[in-house]
């Protein structure tokens, strides 16, 4: 929310206050009229998470490379199930390695995408890597390809991976639509 | 077939991006109790803070003075009832009454 009121052009609307109480109608409210609608909560468990995931037509599951992080995120595909068999429908979902180096991928990073793939867990083949780009956004308030490549470290190898993970992320829900 | 220059690859997203649309067909809602149910089962509780209790406002009365009133049941029973209606203490019940009756800060009716 704070980061709209910056000087960002970007046509992105940027819904704030949403609670456990508005969560669903918002979604059903703005999918009527959007193309995408991201719903990004707090990384905690709680009742507005699972609300938004009752009605979510595709759950991303950010984790970073750590046995916290995996166990969280495991607490989240378990509710996934659960609600799955409540509302009769299927959730797709994918787990999303986040901040993760883009020179090397940590033992533990190999170590936790190895248990994934022995759970038949899907996750995303492409990693949002730790780049300082990712954190001007929020100190300048602005969209990736609106930050300075002078002012920021970085800058061109971030907007590839982003864009990389976005046309995954298309990819992705365009065949989970296709499959619904 | 190569696409050294990426046209084909941007095409491909390009079309699978119209492919997503607004949803046009009414969704169902799904049961909230259930949802919700089993979500705090697994953890998943509520973390909104309950919505604060309103206080009472307390009015600034100043000084006071006793006033013991002798008077027929009937009228007694009019005022306590009156008073447990409105939800007034029984000063404010007097009060109000003679703000209904029009009587000035000085005792006087206006009309």
């Amino acid at each position: 929310m704070d980061w709209k009121t910056g000087p960002s052009t970007s046509t992105m609307r940027v819904i704030g206050d949403v609670t456990e109480s508005t969560v669903i109608s918002v979604i059903q409210k703005e999918a009527k009229t959007r193309q995408f609608v991201i719903v990004d909560l707090e990384g905690t468990a709680s009742r507005l998470v699972s609300r938004a995931i009752a009605r979510a037509s595709l759950v991303l599951i950010p984790l970073q490379g750590s046995a916290v992080d995996a166990r969280q995120a495991s607490r989240a595909v378990g509710l996934i199930r659960e609600e799955e068999e409540l509302i009769e429908r299927k959730i797709p979902f994918r787990l999303v390695f986040t901040r993760t180096s883009a020179a090397i991928q940590s033992r533990i990073d190999r170590k936790i995408a190895a248990s994934l793939q022995a759970a038949s867990i899907p996750a995303l083949a492409t990693h949002l890597h730790e780049r300082s780009a990712y954190k001007a956004m929020f100190v300048d308030k602005l969209a990736l390809d609106e930050l300075d490549p002078a002012a920021v470290n970085g800058l061109d190898a971030a907007r590839e991976n982003a864009m990389k993970l976005a046309l995954e992320l298309v990819s992705v829900a365009a065949d989970v639509k296709e499959a619904a | 077939m190569s696409d050294p220059f990426g046209f084909a690859t941007a095409n491909r997203v390009a079309a699978k991006i119209a492919e997503i649309r607004p949803e046009t067909e009414k969704t169902t809602e799904p049961s909230l109790a259930a949802i919700d149910k089993a979500a705090d089962q697994l953890g998943f509780r509520s973390r909104e803070a309950e919505e604060a209790k309103v206080m009472r406002r307390r009015r600034e009365v100043g000084a006071g003075a006793q006033l013991n009133v002798k008077c027929p049941i009937p009228v007694y029973n009019r005022f306590i009832r009156f008073c447990d209606q409105e939800r007034l203490p029984y000063w404010e019940g007097i009060e109000k009454l003679l703000d209904l009756a029009e009587v000035s800060q000085t005792g006087e009716r206006k009309r």
